[in-house]
């Protein structure tokens, strides 16, 4: 009995919606938001699930969090929490409600004190779409070019100058949303972290069933993936302690 | 004639005083258990003769019709009265309606207003195997414990009734022991006076009197197999007053004890569940809809019906959160009888709204247990719109309204997550990035690309333009070319003057563009130094020559005629020079 069993229909049912949503994932999202606006949840979730299939969004994963939330699966919750804030660092609803999520997990974990200079990088990088800092690279490399060349063909001396010093003024930051574009990809894409699934699970010394264990986490906690080992994951508690866990116990973000 | 006319009104009002006719129909109660007694009395005050008894409706006669009748004359008006009573009873559970009784006065009729009565289902007489148990012990005199239901579930009501059966004339009760109750709640039911039953009972070919010893209402507080253990009786019989030496004889019985089942309540209570076992209903009112802030509204919840009344819970008034309120106070109209507990509990809650506005209260909600469907109910109010005005104000009458006075915190209540994003959830494909896709990259490199392309031509252009003299000499022969056109313009229209003039500038500014020389620098041995490297200075002379006939042509008094072949020359010659220049 696990919270597998328990999404076992909502995976069938967004297994049968898999066309639909390929074709209209506006009007199931709608119906879904009304599913949940009339307090079913599960009709909500399996709906939204559907069109998670082949798309995503920050308000997406948010809204699946909701769902599990409601249903009382904390894991899920947390996790989609987690990924809805990874679309959007700087979000202050997700990052409330993923605090909500999170004091109903068993495990307590050390929460890092919100620090101003972190909320600034966060609110810095965020945004709802993921491939924003990909754009103002492309904008401010164009722009640095533009100036560059509006600089070759201005005769004055005055002028010119001017142009080309605001086209290397513009560089650093052309090469700063670069650098920022690369990062977020990095976050988006990489398998940093994980939330554990299972409603209990040891974590074992190797990454073999019948080692020493080392810890006991519940369902919602979440770890730092540092390296695979066929399906095994070598991972990294809040508290700094290591161990193994099997790969489906967990899901990475 | 005047002062005769009060007179006659006061002989003609009398008999009308005497004569008013009432014609009632009344029982002494209208819910009874089955086999209880009702009394129905008729009465016709000053009626004439006589009326026709009403339809009872199946309940059955016991006694009756007794009549009585009464005459009165008071301060000289007399009335008349007649009443008839029947002792009434009822054999089955169920609703009887006793019909109008009628009577004729003149050519009316007058009716009695039809009267209902509710018969339930009563305590019941004990069952067969009971009484013979008991008759067994002794034949003359016994009591029997009797439970109106076998089967219960905890907190469902069950009526317990001690019965007497006598053969002997003359009892006298000395002692009577109850068995304390343990596991239930038990309602005591006023029996008024210590009678005898009327009738006799009949038990295996024996007469008996009967009378109710004692009756309870009970209401099991725990699951399982309960027992009630008997009364103990100690009497005195055949005591004869009028025979000191014959103090009767002494006697204790004993009566059965009987088991009842008692059934835990199902699995899954409602939130808010009241403890209500039986069948009940739900009566919502309040005094006002519209009421100044800081007055209280009066909302009344009522539960009535057949139950366990007095063991309900208030429930609970979910009301807005700047609405104080108070514990509800409890009034009881219950009626213990042989039926049972029943009527109605209301709680009364004193509501006082702080802030105007318009309040919809959410319903109020009532679970009890049902024991007739073995199931849970919920009862639900119709919502509550309270409209609250603006108050006077809690502070001095006519002070200002101060709004700082007031002022609180603002008041958490809970924590819950937000509502779900609606509207454009700005859906993209899922795995798709535009960092490190081939637009990217193609994005990024384009505009350097483009940049290159532009410095690259910027770069050349500047090179020419720095180059000053080859620039000149490459444009020498075109400006030469358009200034011949322009003496050839001039040879058409026969223009003497313009033709030489065009034709010697052609000549000397090619030669200066040529060789990047001023205009005076244009001297004939210049020309021969330069040309002289040129087809061994065949072309200098030629050059010369044709220059100076140009000038001449110029300056000349006497016109020369514009000559085609001095313009043929003069292109051949520059066309010479510039293709042997290479």
């Amino acid at each position: 009995m696990s919270t597998r069993t328990l999404l076992l229909p909502f995976v069938i049912a967004a297994g049968l919606c898999t066309v639909k949503a390929a074709m209209a994932p506006d009007s199931l999202v709608k119906r879904a938001a009304e599913a949940y606006a009339a307090g079913d949840h599960a009709t909500a979730l399996a709906l939204f699930d559907s069109v998670a299939l082949t798309h995503t969004s920050a308000a997406l994963e948010y809204n699946i969090a909701h769902c599990h939330y409601r249903l009382g699966h904390i894991g899920p919750a947390v996790l989609h929490y987690e990924r809805a804030l990874l679309f959007a660092p700087g979000d202050e609803a997700i990052r409330a409600d993923l605090e909500l999520a999170r004091q109903r997990v068993l495990d307590r974990m050390p929460t890092l004190p919100a620090s101003p200079l972190r909320s600034l990088w966060d609110r810095l990088r965020g945004g709802q779409d993921p491939d924003q800092w990909a754009w103002r690279s492309i904008l401010l490399v164009l722009g640095f070019f533009l100036l560059l060349s509006l600089s070759l063909f201005i005769r004055t001396r005055g002028p010119r100058l001017t142009a080309m010093v605001a086209a290397f003024l513009l560089l650093p930051f052309a090469l700063g949303a670069i650098v920022l574009a690369r990062v977020r990809h990095g976050e988006l894409t990489g398998r940093g972290a994980a939330i554990i699934m299972a409603p209990r699970v040891d974590v074992l010394s190797e990454p073999r069933n019948g080692a020493t264990k080392l810890y006991l986490l519940h369902e919602g906690t979440r770890v730092l993936l540092r390296q695979r080992n066929a399906d095994w994951y070598e991972v990294r508690l809040d508290n700094g302690g290591v161990g193994w866990l099997a790969a489906e116990r967990l899901e990475p973000i | 004639m005047r002062h005769f006319l009060p007179f006659i009104l006061l002989l003609t009002s009398l008999p009308l005083v005497a004569q008013q006719i009432t014609f009632t129909a009344t029982v002494d109660r209208n819910n009874i258990a089955v086999g209880e007694q009702v009394k129905l009395t008729i009465t016709l005050t000053n009626g004439q003769g006589g009326f026709t008894h009403p339809n009872l409706g199946g309940l059955e006669v016991l006694a009756g019709p007794m009549e009585s009748s009464s005459m009165n004359i008071i301060n000289g008006r007399m009335s008349t009265s007649v009443s008839r009573t029947f002792i009434l009873t009822a054999t089955r559970p169920g609703d009887y309606t006793i019909g109008p009784a009628e009577t004729r006065v003149g050519n009316n009729v007058i009716q009695t207003d039809p009267i209902r009565i509710k018969a339930e289902k009563g305590s019941g007489a004990p069952t067969d195997r009971q009484l013979d148990q008991a008759q067994q012990a002794n034949r003359d005199l016994f009591v029997t414990l009797n439970l109106s239901r076998e089967k219960v579930y905890v907190g469902e009501q069950v009526v317990a009734t001690y019965t007497l059966y006598s053969r002997h004339a003359n009892i006298e009760i000395t002692e009577q022991k109850v068995p304390a109750l343990t596991g239930f709640w038990a309602e005591e039911v006023d029996l008024g006076r210590n009678t005898w039953d009327d009738g006799l009972k009949v038990v295996n070919g024996l007469q008996y009197r009967t009378a109710t010893l004692k009756r309870q209402v009970l209401f099991p507080q725990r699951a399982g197999r309960m027992r009630i253990e008997p009364v103990t009786l100690a009497l005195v019989v055949n005591r004869n007053a009028f025979n000191p030496f014959w103090s009767g004889s002494r006697l204790d019985i004993k009566s059965n004890a009987v088991e009842l089942q008692v059934l835990e309540l199902p699995t899954g209570q409602p939130a808010g569940f009241s403890g209500g076992v039986g069948d009940l209903q739900l009566g919502v009112r309040t005094d006002r809809t519209t009421v100044p802030a800081n007055e209280a509204i009066t909302v009344k919840v009522k539960v009535s019906g057949r139950s366990n009344l007095k063991l309900l819970e208030a429930p609970r008034l979910d009301l807005p959160t700047d609405m104080d309120t108070y514990e509800p106070k409890v009034t009881d109209r219950i009626t213990v009888n042989a039926s049972g507990m029943s009527g109605e509990r209301e709680f009364e809650y004193l509501v006082i709204p702080r802030h105007e506005g318009l309040y919809q209260l959410p319903p109020v909600t009532f679970s009890y247990f049902d024991t007739k469907s073995g199931s849970y109910r919920t009862l639900r109010s119709d919502s509550l719109r309270i409209e609250v005005t603006r108050g006077t104000g809690g502070g001095v009458a006519g002070a200002p309204q101060d709004p700082a006075v007031q002022r609180s915190d603002v008041r958490a209540l809970g924590q819950d997550i937000r509502y779900i994003r609606t509207g454009d959830l700005k859906l993209r494909p899922r795995g798709e990035f535009l960092y490190g896709s081939g637009a990217y990259y193609v994005g990024l490199a384009a505009p350097a690309f483009i940049f290159l392309i532009l410095l690259g031509w910027r770069r050349k252009q500047l090179r020419e333009a720095a180059d000053g003299p080859g620039q000149r000499r490459r444009r020498a022969e075109r400006v030469a070319r358009q200034r011949l056109h322009a003496a050839s313009a001039a040879l058409k229209n026969s223009d003497r003057t313009a033709f030489h003039d065009a034709l010697a500038k052609a000549l000397e500014g090619y030669f200066a563009d040529r060789f990047n020389l001023g205009p005076a620098q244009v001297t004939d041995e210049r020309v021969r130094q330069e040309l002289s490297a040129i087809a061994n200075g065949e072309l200098a002379d030629a050059f010369i020559r044709l220059k100076r006939e140009a000038e001449m042509a110029r300056f000349a008094p006497v016109a020369a005629a514009p000559s085609q072949a001095l313009y043929d020359e003069a292109a051949t010659l520059i066309q010479r020079i510039e293709t042997s220049d290479r």
